[in-house]
């Protein structure tokens, strides 16, 4: 049996490793135009720091996956999912049973009118983080547009490097979407301490750009004025679904329509990680969440249910939203559901006001946490989220976080007995 | 696969050899006086008071159980976690941990510490390198045992069984492995 597998994210590489791992005998080709092979995605800015770090970032495989894979490095031009055959840059067919799209996700597109299209950089591979890294060497005021947390990652970088950024917001705080209101605003009370300044609620209308000088002016619709001489855009993705469309796949909300099995509509056609769509029976639609833990446990049930060794309970679960991060060694985790009016809210907060943690309930199930400062039995409250458990009150222990229970039982016992 | 089971009813309390045996176990020069130096312990939780056995709850250490998938490992970014296809142990290289914390948050466990301070978080390895973990091979009183869980399973039975023909039941359980 031969396998392709189209793309080197995180939900590719983990594909590739289980069907490896359950039919060793699988001819497994990737193919990707991307360079290096198996890197760390989320942690590019780093590169931009560091042009240097670049192996730091390389994922150790196997040693046998490395005997056996065979890599492709060249552009995919199109596939037909009738004839089992994948056209590459270089005009050439590639034959195969099975395929296993992970095509990823790239940066929704942002134009101001009045900047030259050179000076707008998005982030999203290592070769976007290297030519940031290289737009910066002289750069002096730089932009971030966005305040989520590829903004903020973008902005903590450029403020380790001594080069505190501006972070223009559409809405009216940062992390919407991430934190509740008094969490957001303490990590921009940390940002803002480290010498970044926030342009909260703005909508940006047009720019001066002064191409002797390579430095410009942004205009806002409340008349600010704001200068810059590059723009940095972390303001989400959307999935690449160009190849799937054009080869007749079901789309649904933007991604690659998939099963449990991460099957699309086409038999041995699997889609996997930031560019799938899957059915969430809840809510009732198909829903795309960008985040790497989702690609990778997409490209593990991919590559079971390609081997034909997926069983009922390995099988895709509906995304839970869940993101760790240190801004300036100070750890920020968000779980589940954190926004909504419906939602009860229980919080605590240290004396000296460095560590904050919030719990939300929805009808008395554990629905979402935000921790900062003090991360400890977040996967316990992580898998309390998940199986939605309902608390009547919240134990002292899981509130302020404290790691040994004297004279208790073990955590897991006391969540979900 | 072995793994390390806790006796509470054997473990002397204030001991802490498991402890500074593994932090021992994980510097470089596998020095016994470093722990001592102020290192970070490895974390405990205090089990259940027993019936019948002890009356006081005892810490005793929160171990990896190296799941089937490990959530961990597809959650980590650096990929300094591995799952080892041969045996299902997953382990830790600390070098390649660049301190993301989205594996303590994917531990339904809480067997993964966070060390902001160190910025990597850390976890039982198991001691992968040597016969038996470093804490198992300290403990002075057996309290840790390294075995298969069927036959930790299999000798608790036994142990129900001769409890109640009031037979000293720690005598059957392995005293070292």
């Amino acid at each position: 049996m031969r396998c392709v597998i189209i793309g080197n994210g995180a939900s590719g590489t983990h594909a590739m490793l289980s069907l490896l791992t359950h039919t060793p005998q699988t001819e497994v080709i990737l193919v990707t135009d991307d360079e290096p092979f198996f890197y760390s995605r989320p942690e590019i800015t780093r590169l931009i720091e560091d042009p240097t770090a670049l192996k730091h970032l390389e994922m150790p495989l196997p040693g046998e996956v490395q005997r056996k894979l065979k890599l492709v490095h060249q552009h995919v031009e199109g596939i037909d999912p009738r004839q089992g055959k994948v056209y590459l840059g270089n005009h050439e067919p590639l034959s195969y049973d099975t395929l296993i799209l992970s095509t990823g996700a790239e940066p929704k597109p942002v134009t101001v009118i009045g900047v030259p299209k050179e000076r707008i950089l998005t982030l999203r591979t290592a070769r976007d983080a290297l030519r940031i890294a290289s737009f910066l060497k002289d750069a002096r005021q730089p932009v971030v547009l966005g305040g989520g947390l590829i903004g903020l990652k973008v902005a903590h970088t450029l403020t380790l490097m001594g080069m505190p950024p501006r972070v223009v917001v559409s809405s009216p705080r940062i992390l919407s979407r991430t934190l509740d209101t008094e969490s957001a605003s303490k990590i921009q009370a940390l940002f803002e301490a480290h010498g970044v300044t926030f342009h909260l609620g703005i909508t940006l209308k047009s720019a001066d750009w002064d191409g002797k000088k390579r430095q410009g002016i942004l205009r806002t619709k409340r008349r600010d004025k704001i200068p810059f001489d590059i723009l940095l855009v972390g303001k989400g993705v959307s999935p690449r679904v160009k190849l799937a469309r054009n080869a007749g796949l079901l789309i649904e909300n933007g991604g690659i329509a998939v099963s449990e099995s991460m099957e699309t509509s086409f038999p041995h056609h699997y889609a996997t990680g930031d560019c799938a769509s899957i059915f969430n029976h809840e809510t009732g639609r198909y829903e795309n969440r960008p985040i790497w833990p989702v690609a990778a446990e997409s490209g593990r049930v991919a590559g079971e249910a390609a081997a034909g060794k997926l069983i009922s309970g390995r099988r895709f679960s509906t995304p839970v939203p869940r993101n760790a991060i240190p801004f300036f060694s100070v750890p920020v985790v968000s779980m589940g559901t954190v926004t909504g009016d419906t939602l009860k809210v229980t919080s605590y907060e240290s004396a000296n006001g460095s560590v904050r943690r919030t719990f939300f309930f929805n009808e008395g199930k554990l629905s979402g946490a935000t921790l900062i400062g003090d991360i400890t039995h977040a996967g316990l409250l992580f898998e309390a989220i998940r199986r939605e458990t309902r608390l009547r009150k919240l134990p002292d222990w899981l509130l302020q976080g404290i790691p040994s229970l004297a004279g208790g039982t073990p955590p897991m016992e006391v969540l979900f007995s | 696969m072995r793994e390390i089971f806790f006796i509470p009813d054997r473990c002397l309390p204030g001991c802490n050899a498991c402890q500074m045996a593994c932090v021992g176990e994980h510097l470089k020069n596998k020095g016994v006086l470093s722990p001592l130096a102020g290192l970070p312990f490895p974390k405990k939780v205090r089990s259940q008071p027993a019936e019948n056995t002890i009356k006081t709850p005892r810490p005793h250490p929160v171990r990896c159980l190296h799941c089937d998938p490990p959530r961990c490992v597809e959650a980590c970014l650096s990929g300094s976690l591995i799952k080892n296809p041969e045996d299902g142990r997953v382990g830790n290289n600390v070098e390649q941990c660049i301190g993301c914390f989205m594996c303590v948050v994917h531990c339904p466990f809480g067997a993964i510490i966070p060390l902001p301070s160190e910025q990597i978080s850390i976890k039982c390895d198991g001691c992968l390198w040597s016969k038996a973990p470093a804490c198992v091979r300290a403990c002075p009183t057996g309290a840790l045992i390294f075995v298969e869980p069927q036959t930790y399973n299999e000798k608790l039975k036994m142990k129900d069984r001769f409890r109640k023909r009031k037979i000293q039941p720690a005598k059957l359980l392995p005293a070292r492995v």
